[in-house]
């Protein structure tokens, strides 16, 4: 393990970073190593956006540092070696568009390990359907900015009761207008308020 | 029986007393948003703003006249005019979208990182005008005011009394013009890779914001001038960023319009989460500003922190007007008169109306505001 890696990943030092995985490539060592001290640094950033020395350009530049890191090592964050968790499927629920959210928790926690299956936004119930049974994720998110939409995740999440594939999943929903009192109506797990709450919740529920 | 002139003086004192600071004779209440065009009409979609906007405002105006113990409003929608505002693409109900969604935006971030170098040489007008016409391929006409709209929008206010609160100035700090036109996520890594470029650009942007604030304040003087602020708080980024890269910027365009507005107060606008920035308002001469939250920042302690010095208006959450018992929106409401009034207090929702109230929510709110 190198220390410095783990160290100047979680001090979020680009070009240090970038540096540390090149002499480590060189030097031959595997790249599930690298990708390993990596997101030991990530753990670093992510204990620090909870301490509130860390906000969310920190966690977004995070995930910009560590994916470009494991493209040198021939790693995609999402996919195959670097996902050492489970699988998370996340999409913004249908008749609505906004993708900011939904992007940035996609990266962030596949730059901690989860493997990510993004639908993209405006998804239908059928997709998540689809997602779930080739998948088999532990945990899905649904992303919602308007009011407008809360009936869709309602239709959603109750589809997916319907279908069987409720009891095993953990649905987490989150977005601007999102509170407890539409998890409930919509019959949701859980809101998640910003990305680095999702990982917790995730690796907690994943056992990690 | 009060003349519709006499019942809009009445309105605009209340108002005014609570903007300085003065007891009025009751909590005002200003509202608006697009779903209070299902007020007027339960039939109503978001897609007859596009389609039939004279309607619209018709049918906005007689909700107004059904609950006329609302002071202030808008009979008319803003929609499509932010997308320009944001340098974005906007999706329109009806035309991409279902007949009842609200417009929205796809924020893909038209601006380069090259174009920071570019603003400081030919100025941010030059890069808004290509964004907006070349590289998103808007028309002049297609964001050219409507006249035939706000002519017609402006009459119906006056003829049903109803007070506009906003004057003509409307300005964000070059942040939060920033992180619309990069779009959010690029833009957080500029201020991590490229701070000077960016602060660089920030300089010009503002003198170019403060220039056209001016013109607009002369332009349509009011009881406010509209300042806004949302992706600088507590979530976003650190007080050490937001003091380098927000706060003299958008201190400095408040301060302009406390000093050239002829009394117009700031509005300002604040969405998302600000509970740990608010002492950065106390900057400001008591009673020249508004803080209008969007419910997500604690307005129980806006109050504890800035409510000698500002009036505040708010902040019914959009998710309550939409979900929420009358019973639960009565209780909420009363107790945003009885914590946050009755003085410096005007009665608002957070942000908007949804475009999907539960309609009876809107007359709980009047309702428990005059103690029905
Ligand atoms: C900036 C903004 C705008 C911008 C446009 C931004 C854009 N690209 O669309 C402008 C000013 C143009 C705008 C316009 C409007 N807006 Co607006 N806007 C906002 C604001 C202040 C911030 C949104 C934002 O940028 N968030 C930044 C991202 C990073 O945050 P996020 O998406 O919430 O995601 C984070 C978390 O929520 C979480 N998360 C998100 N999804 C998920 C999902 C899962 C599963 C999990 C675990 C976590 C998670 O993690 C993310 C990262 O931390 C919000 C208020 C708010 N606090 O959310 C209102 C808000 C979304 N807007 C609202 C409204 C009403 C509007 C308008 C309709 C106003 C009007 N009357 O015309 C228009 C609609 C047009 C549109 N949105 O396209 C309402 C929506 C509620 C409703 N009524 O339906 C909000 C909530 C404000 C409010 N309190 O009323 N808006």
């Amino acid at each position: 393990m190198s220390k410095k890696l783990v160290d100047v990943m979680g001090d979020l030092n680009e070009d240090e970073v970038i540096a540390e995985v090149k002499a480590l490539k060189e030097q031959n060592v595997p790249a599930l190593e690298i990708i390993a001290d990596l997101q030991a640094g990530m753990g670093i950033v992510g204990k620090r956006f909870e301490e509130r020395e860390y906000f969310l350009s920190e966690l977004i530049m995070s995930a910009e540092i560590f994916n470009e890191a494991s493209k040198l090592i021939g790693g995609d964050a999402g996919s195959g070696a670097a996902s050492k968790y489970g699988t998370f499927v996340m999409g913004t629920i249908y008749d609505d568009i906004h993708d900011i959210g939904k992007n940035i928790v996609t990266t962030v926690m596949s730059s901690n390990g989860f493997n990510v299956i993004d639908l993209g936004v405006d998804v239908p119930t059928a997709k998540y359907i689809e997602a779930i049974k080739q998948y088999k994720p532990k945990v899905i998110g649904i992303s919602c900015l308007l009011t407008t939409a809360f009936d869709n995740i309602k239709e959603c999440i109750a589809t997916l009761e319907k279908e069987g594939l409720r009891r095993d999943i953990k649905v987490l929903i989150g977005g601007g207008p999102v509170d407890e009192a539409t998890c409930k109506y919509v019959g949701a797990d859980h809101v998640c308020r910003n990305a680095q709450e999702t990982v917790e919740y995730s690796k907690k529920y994943m056992g990690v | 029986m009060k003349t519709v002139q006499e019942l809009y003086n009445e309105r605009y004192d209340r108002i005014k007393k609570a903007m300085n600071m003065e007891k009025p004779d009751r909590i005002p209440i200003v509202l608006l948003g697009p779903g209070l065009i299902k007020y007027g009409d339960p039939n109503a979609v978001m897609a007859d703003f596009v389609r039939r906007p004279l309607w619209a405002i018709d049918t906005v105006a007689k909700a107004y006249q059904e609950l006329p113990d609302i002071d202030g409003g808008s009979v008319q929608n803003g929609g499509a005019f932010f997308g320009a505002f944001w340098l974005c693409k906007v999706k329109q109900p009806g035309i991409d979208l279902p007949d009842d969604a609200i417009w929205q935006l796809e924020e893909v971030g038209y601006m380069t990182e090259e174009d920071y170098d570019t603003i400081v040489d030919k100025g941010w007008a030059y890069v808004t005008n290509d964004i907006l016409y070349n590289r998103i391929g808007y028309t002049p006409e297609q964001l050219a005011p409507n006249m035939e709209e706000m002519t017609y929008a402006a009459n119906k206010a006056k003829e049903i009394g109803l007070v506009n609160t906003q004057g003509g100035g409307m300005v964000i700090p070059p942040y939060e013009t920033l992180t619309a036109a990069r779009s959010i996520s690029k833009f957080m890594r500029d201020l991590h890779r490229m701070p000077d470029k960016v602060l660089a650009a920030m300089d010009v942007m503002e003198k170019e914001a403060e220039d056209s604030l001016r013109q607009a304040m002369k332009a349509v003087p009011g009881l406010t001038h509209f300042h806004g602020n949302s992706r600088a708080g507590g979530d976003f980024i650190s007080k050490k960023m937001f003091e380098k890269f927000d706060w003299p910027y958008f201190k400095r365009l408040a301060d302009i319009i406390i000093e050239e507005g002829e009394g117009a107060k700031v509005f300002f606008h604040v969405d998302a989460n600000w509970d740990e920035r608010l002492t950065y308002f106390l900057d400001f001469p008591k009673a020249t500003t508004i803080f209008d939250p969007d419910s997500l920042t604690n307005i129980f302690k806006i109050k504890e922190i800035l409510g000698d010095n500002m009036c505040i208006t708010g902040d019914v959450p959009p998710a309550m007007i939409s979900l929420g018992t009358p019973d639960e929106v009565y209780k909420y409401v009363r107790r945003l008169c009885e914590e946050i009034g009755p003085t410096g207090f005007i009665m608002s929702t957070g942000c908007s109306i949804p475009p999907n109230p539960r309609p009876e929510n809107l007359k709980v709110i009047v309702d428990a505001t005059i103690g029905r």
